[in-house]
């Protein structure tokens, strides 16, 4: 007995493979235990509680149905951490419908059973995850009570507001619009998007977004709204079209009360001087040199007289060989040097019109005479031959030594 | 024979043009003969490697035989040929490869990649403002050269 229970207890632990989890986010190789980790349990229930202000969400639009607009189904998407996939609204004509028959499904079912006997401790919670059918057979219902409601709530609202005075223009507008269907359902709803100005904010205020519950009160909207609109929409009603018809705007159609054309436009746009601004370092060399040859090219390129400044003797900034100091000394330098070429090739071509003898500067090579060689003789050397030869004349040796 | 891809630059007009048009890049000029060995071998690398470099430098070639350029060829103290001077928006860049001369290399590169090399040192030092760049080749691949003081 105790020896089976010494090689019970002596069983090696396994090494399990690393394996990633979905919920820590990192590789263990703890196995099927990690479920059981503190922090493990922690992050799980973080993890469910951000899904489950999803579901909440998505529960909202199935307690109450409503259109969805084609420009809003981009933002009307929910990924399933269950399933691993993103469900997106393509092509439905009501708000979250893909993501409510995708959390009736069986298959998303199955997922979340997977998913909370891998991660989860219990599964007590598998019902918050999923969407009954009976549910979904009531948001059916009322979806398709909702598209029989919308035929005729256009008609409806504007017999409303046909006696409504301040109403006079959007009444007759709304016989002459296509009206795009949105939304007209409830008193306690959104209006829906037949009116100008306020129409956007009041429709997206309580549709599109997921978590907005703001259930905007029509009868308190409504006087201001109206009021709005009716000024706003007196403008278009003179036009032939609008957004929603697809005409141009006012600003780009030739009238004469058009302040501005497209030629005009164009001219004003050449007028302004481009500005270039240049990312370029401002310390790189030559930056401020660069700044003004863009200008003087730019002018040229516009036909405009420019101030040249590359005369015949321009030089670029160069710094020499065998000279030091600045590159503008050098450049001097040189100048002066050609300049002294100059001046003895002048003097050169003198001599050989005039064939004189004339005393040249030992700068240039070409006309320096060959010098003589001759040995060295210190002063003193020199002084002591003159004394010998001169010894009664001392105001020379004077003159000499000194 | 003139370079297909690479301009020869005869007269002074034209050097000053190229060195006045070319704004925020490096220009590399290229002083040599064409009947000079290592000046065909240096052109050929500078054809091969200008269309790579292109982006931040233009290459251009010219001819110390032209009486026009002699001002050129005194004014950069060109002795040894091939020569080549850089510049960056009208300023000359210097080099230090560890010869005696600093404003100009002089000879050939022994590959191409040892040209596009310098041309991006330079590039990046004229770019931070630095007019004397250090140059990245070892010293076995930068040719050695005697600079006599007017043949002294």
């Amino acid at each position: 007995m105790e020896e089976k229970n010494t090689k019970a207890k002596k069983k090696p632990s396994k090494k399990n493979e690393f394996e990633f989890c979905k919920v820590c986010r990192f590789h263990h190789d703890h196995g099927p235990r990690h479920k059981y980790f503190p922090r493990h349990k922690e992050l799980l229930s973080a993890f469910l509680n951000r899904f489950r202000s999803k579901i909440a969400d998505v529960r909202f639009f199935l307690k109450n149905p409503s259109f969805l607009r084609p420009q809003e189904e981009s933002q009307n998407r929910v990924w399933c951490v269950f399933c691993d996939e993103d469900i997106v609204e393509l092509g439905s004509s009501f708000a979250c419908s893909k993501a409510i028959n995708h959390f009736a499904s069986s298959e998303h079912h199955k997922n979340i059973k997977q998913f909370l006997w891998k991660h989860g401790p219990s599964m007590d919670c598998v019902d918050d995850f999923k969407i009954s059918d009976a549910d979904v057979a009531k948001w059916v219902r009322k979806c398709t009570a909702l598209g029989n409601k919308d035929a005729s709530s256009c008609t409806g609202q504007l017999s409303r507001t046909s006696s409504d005075i301040h109403n006079k223009f959007e009444f007759e507008r709304t016989e002459k619009v296509q009206t795009h269907f949105i939304n007209p359902n409830n008193l306690n709803d959104v209006k829906p998007l037949l009116y100008n100005t306020n129409e956007y904010q009041i429709s997206h205020s309580g549709v599109t977004h997921y978590g907005s519950h703001l259930n905007v009160d029509a009868s308190q909207l409504a006087p201001g709204v109206i009021g709005m609109t009716s000024n706003s929409s007196s403008h278009s009603g003179d036009s032939s079209g609008n957004v929603h018809s697809g005409a141009p705007p006012p600003w780009l159609t030739p009238n004469d009360g058009n302040i501005f054309n497209q030629s005009e436009i164009t001219r004003v746009q050449e007028k302004i001087p481009v500005k270039t601004t240049s990312k370029l370092n401002p310390h790189r060399v030559g930056a401020a040199w660069a700044e003004r040859r863009k200008i003087e090219m730019e002018m040229e390129k516009r036909g405009e007289a420019v101030n040249s400044n590359t005369d015949a003797d321009w030089l670029p900034n160069f710094g020499r060989v065998w000279q030091s100091g600045t590159r503008k000394d050098s450049r001097k330098e040189f100048e002066k040097e050609k300049r002294k070429l100059v001046v003895t090739a002048e003097s050169i071509s003198m001599e050989s019109e005039e064939q004189k003898l004339v005393k040249t500067e030992s700068i240039s090579v070409e006309s320096e005479e060959p010098v003589q060689i001759q040995p060295y003789v210190s002063k003193r050397a020199v002084c002591f031959t003159f004394i010998t030869l001169n010894c009664d004349d001392w105001f020379h040796v004077v003159h000499y030594l000194f | 024979m003139e370079s297909v891809l690479l301009p020869t630059l005869t007269k002074k007009e034209e050097i000053d043009r190229i060195i006045n048009n070319t704004i925020d890049k490096v220009l590399v000029l290229r002083f040599g003969r064409i009947s000079d060995e290592n000046c065909l071998l240096l052109d050929d690398i500078l054809e091969k490697s200008a269309r790579d470099v292109s982006k931040f430098a233009t290459v251009a070639l010219v001819d110390v035989d032209s009486d026009q350029v002699q001002v050129y060829v005194n004014y950069f103290d060109i002795t040894l040929f091939p020569s080549t001077v850089f510049f960056f928006n009208a300023h000359h860049m210097k080099l230090d490869s560890g010869t005696a001369d600093h404003t100009k290399w002089v000879g050939k590169f022994h590959e191409k990649q040892d040209f596009i090399d310098v041309v991006e040192v330079i590039f990046r030092g004229a770019m931070k403002g630095k007019l004397i760049v250090h140059c990245p080749l070892p010293p076995e691949r930068i040719p050695k050269y005697q600079l006599l003081y007017k043949d002294v």
